[in-house]
């Protein structure tokens, strides 16, 4: 990249709420630098749409954000940044916070309320979150260099950063402020398996003052929103963070979370689907959910099949006492129904208990009843997969409208293979607006010594739109049935040394991890084979 | 709440709603795109006829330009939220493309600022004649909401920062 820079202008030509639009349309990361006759005030961080960042002198966050757009500012820069190494919570969208309307209306949800937990924590589990406490915690002086002007909203200083930004967030994206960042601590505890680097290095290193600037400003630096601590403790007690991280405590010390720990983004709900039955579902619902899950992802696997065949699978049909069936129809809490697993990040929504359902329950629209179940699970997953029952009809229907996506399974066998013909029209019936993405489709069962099984998967190859089929395909295979004899997934049927079959899994769990952009993207750092 | 000064107009978002109601009403629009495309030059001359001086005689290639940009406005605008920290090339970026496109229409073209509200009347007619009843209310606001952004974004072309090279090739 030769020239990172956009463009470049006076405010008296160009007005900077324009300039703003302007770069709301785009999807890369944009930052726009703002200056006056001193130098470069301040900078606001933005991508496809929304504000990410901003700083401005010791502000930062929304703080900063209105003060750069109240005060007199002379010229702009719009340059293009590097992909920083961590994301944190978007402040907003930039036409909503730019609005003048919408900003007398933030102004009032944001005052610092004082029953809102600040740096308190009420479990030893965000030790991470702590690290980052103190630094926003503490008021931070008015700067008599910037300041705003009158009138410009109270109460968006010091120790309200944090709530204010979760509260901007909720008034713009769907899941609460609450809820996205009890995801948020709850995931900074986990035990991190990769190194941190600082935003600040991130920032810091892109942002360089214009030529035009007479005396040299000091680097700013950029501290990351802390995540809002958790009203309610998170699931599963976490082991203390890496000390590694507190030697640097003045600047974000979250761990490189999976993009959904992020408030204001929503856990994908994946649908595991296909029109004939026998074809897999189940099995791949089961060991993708726990390849995802060792991949560190939080997963929620929801037996959506009122038959309950992953509990038949991992041969523990008399342990659920109540499933997803009863939770939707409010005869038992979600709590007593979702299983904890041999693995943290592996949790299990059986479909029943032990008792069956009614049949005419099936009669009802059930898909309001699914999309609050499915929003309950999200506040504490990355990701959620739903093993559905044969058919597009039925149960499955309402679970495909309350979906975000849609996983197709499609087996490697002829009857199967016309069949699936159905997958995408009927996925074309649904309603607009409550029809899943498809995420792909993975071909399962492949017998490369039989002819036929071998003419679907060129079949797909040529039929599927390109961007479906999934890179892993799974082959029939006797490791299967002595898993399912034995009750255990294929990545559990001997820990130390599973099967190779097994392992393709974890490649289709990185493929729909990809697919659905579920780690935080950051620059890709190639290091040479030869040493 | 004071607004400062010189803040301007502020679009309001562009929804889901907008969204879907831009992307099903162009694909009607794909059917009868020479039309629309006839239709917006007529009107555009009609409205401004000392226009028509700026454009080359045969305006085949101008309308299919036209209407490839708008296609491609269209398909930036219909990506799902939650791809929101995908990565887009350059020259898939609907900012980054306007912004260039908006350039050579000050340099290239000397087409001022003034220039930008007729051709938005043009537009709004085109489609309205050319979709009919599927032209509703919640169409036009949809559609002019995209354009006054596009238009914002092209008026800022004046200062843009001429990169090494980048062009718009679809």
């Amino acid at each position: 990249m030769t020239e990172p820079d956009i463009l470049r202008g006076y405010l008296a030509e160009h007005q900077l709420s324009h300039v703003l639009q302007a770069v709301s349309i785009g999807r890369q990361y944009v930052a726009v630098e703002l200056s006056d006759a001193r130098g470069a005030r301040g900078t606001i961080y933005t991508k496809s749409g929304r504000v990410l960042a901003a700083e401005a002198e010791e502000r930062s966050g929304l703080d900063a954000l209105y003060a750069l757009l109240d005060a007199p500012m002379e010229t702009f820069r719009v340059y293009r940044m590097p992909t920083p190494s961590e994301v944190v919570q978007p402040l907003g969208l930039i036409l909503d916070l730019i609005d003048p309307r919408r900003r007398s209306a933030v102004a009032q949800s944001t005052r610092p309320t004082t029953s809102r937990p600040t740096s308190s924590v009420s479990s030893g589990s965000a030790t991470a979150v702590e690290a980052t406490a103190p630094s926003t915690s503490a008021p931070r002086p008015t700067t008599t260099t910037l300041t705003p002007r009158a009138g410009s909203p109270p109460g968006v200083v010091g120790p309200s950063v944090a709530p204010t930004a979760a509260a901007v967030s909720s008034s713009v994206a769907a899941p609460s402020a609450s809820a996205s960042s009890a995801a948020a601590a709850s995931s900074a505890s986990r035990p991190a398996a990769t190194v941190t680097r600082p935003p600040a290095a991130a920032y810091a290193a892109v942002h360089t003052p214009t030529p035009r600037t007479p005396t040299p400003t000091p680097t700013p630096t950029y501290t990351a929103q802390a995540p809002a601590p958790p009203i309610s403790a998170p699931q599963s007690p976490a082991p203390p963070a890496p000390p590694a991280h507190t030697a640097r405590t003045t600047t974000s010390t979250t761990t490189r979370a999976p993009l959904t720990s992020v408030p204001g983004r929503v856990a994908p709900v994946v649908a595991v689907a296909s029109p004939k039955g026998g074809v897999g579902k189940t099995t791949i619902a089961l060991n993708l959910a726990l390849s995802l899950a060792r991949q560190g992802h939080r997963t929620v696997l929801v037996d959506g099949d009122p038959n309950g065949d992953v509990m038949s699978m991992i041969d523990a049909r008399d342990r659920p006492r109540g499933g997803a069936y009863d939770v939707l129809l409010g005869r038992a809490p979600l709590s007593e129904c979702l299983l904890r697993t041999a693995l943290d990040e592996l949790s299990i929504l059986p479909a029943i208990g032990q008792e069956l359902p009614d049949a005419d329950i099936f009669m009802n629209d059930l898909r309001p009843a699914w999309s609050s179940l499915f929003e309950a699970l999200r506040r504490q997953a990355d990701v959620i997969i739903v093993d559905t029952a044969a058919g597009h009809f039925g149960t499955t229907h309402f679970q495909l409208r309350a979906a975000s996506h849609v996983l197709g399974v499609l087996q490697a066998e002829s009857v199967a293979h016309r069949s699936f013909e159905v997958f995408g029209r009927a996925l074309g019936a649904l309603p607009e607006g409550e029809r899943p993405q498809v995420l792909g489709v993975v071909l399962n069962m492949l017998q490369t010594a039989e002819g036929g099984s071998v003419e679907v998967l060129r079949r797909a190859c040529s039929d599927l739109p390109p961007s479906w089929l999934f890179d892993v395909t799974i082959p029939r295979h006797p490791a299967f049935l002595h898993a399912s004899s034995d009750g255990v997934p294929l990545g559990l049927v001997d820990e130390r040394n599973p099967p190779a079959v097994a392992w393709l899994f974890d490649g289709l769990a990185s493929e729909v991890a990809e697919r659905l952009a579920l780690h935080a993207p950051r620059e890709r750092r190639p290091r040479r084979l030869l040493l | 709440m004071t607004v400062p000064r010189s803040w301007g107009t502020v679009v309001s978002m562009i929804t889901e709603a907008h969204k879907r109601a831009i992307v099903s009403s162009w694909r009607l629009v794909g059917p009868i795109s020479d039309t629309a495309a006839d239709l917006f030059y007529k009107r555009l001359f009609e409205l401004k006829p000392e226009y028509r001086r700026l454009f080359p005689d045969d305006m085949a290639s101008q309308k299919a330009k036209l209407m490839r940009m708008l296609s491609f406005v269209v398909k930036s605008l219909d990506f799902p939220d939650s791809a929101w920290l995908q990565n887009v090339p350059d020259d898939n970026d609907l900012f980054l493309v306007i912004v260039a496109l908006g350039r050579r229409h000050v340099e290239l073209y000397r087409v001022a600022d003034e220039a930008y509200a007729p051709v938005g009347e043009a537009l709004t007619w085109a489609l309205d004649y050319g979709l009919g009843e599927a032209f509703t209310d919640e169409v036009r606001t949809a559609w002019s909401q995209v354009y006054a952004l596009l238009a914002t974004t092209m008026k800022l072309g004046s200062a843009s920062v001429r990169p090494a090279d980048r062009s718009f090739q679809h």
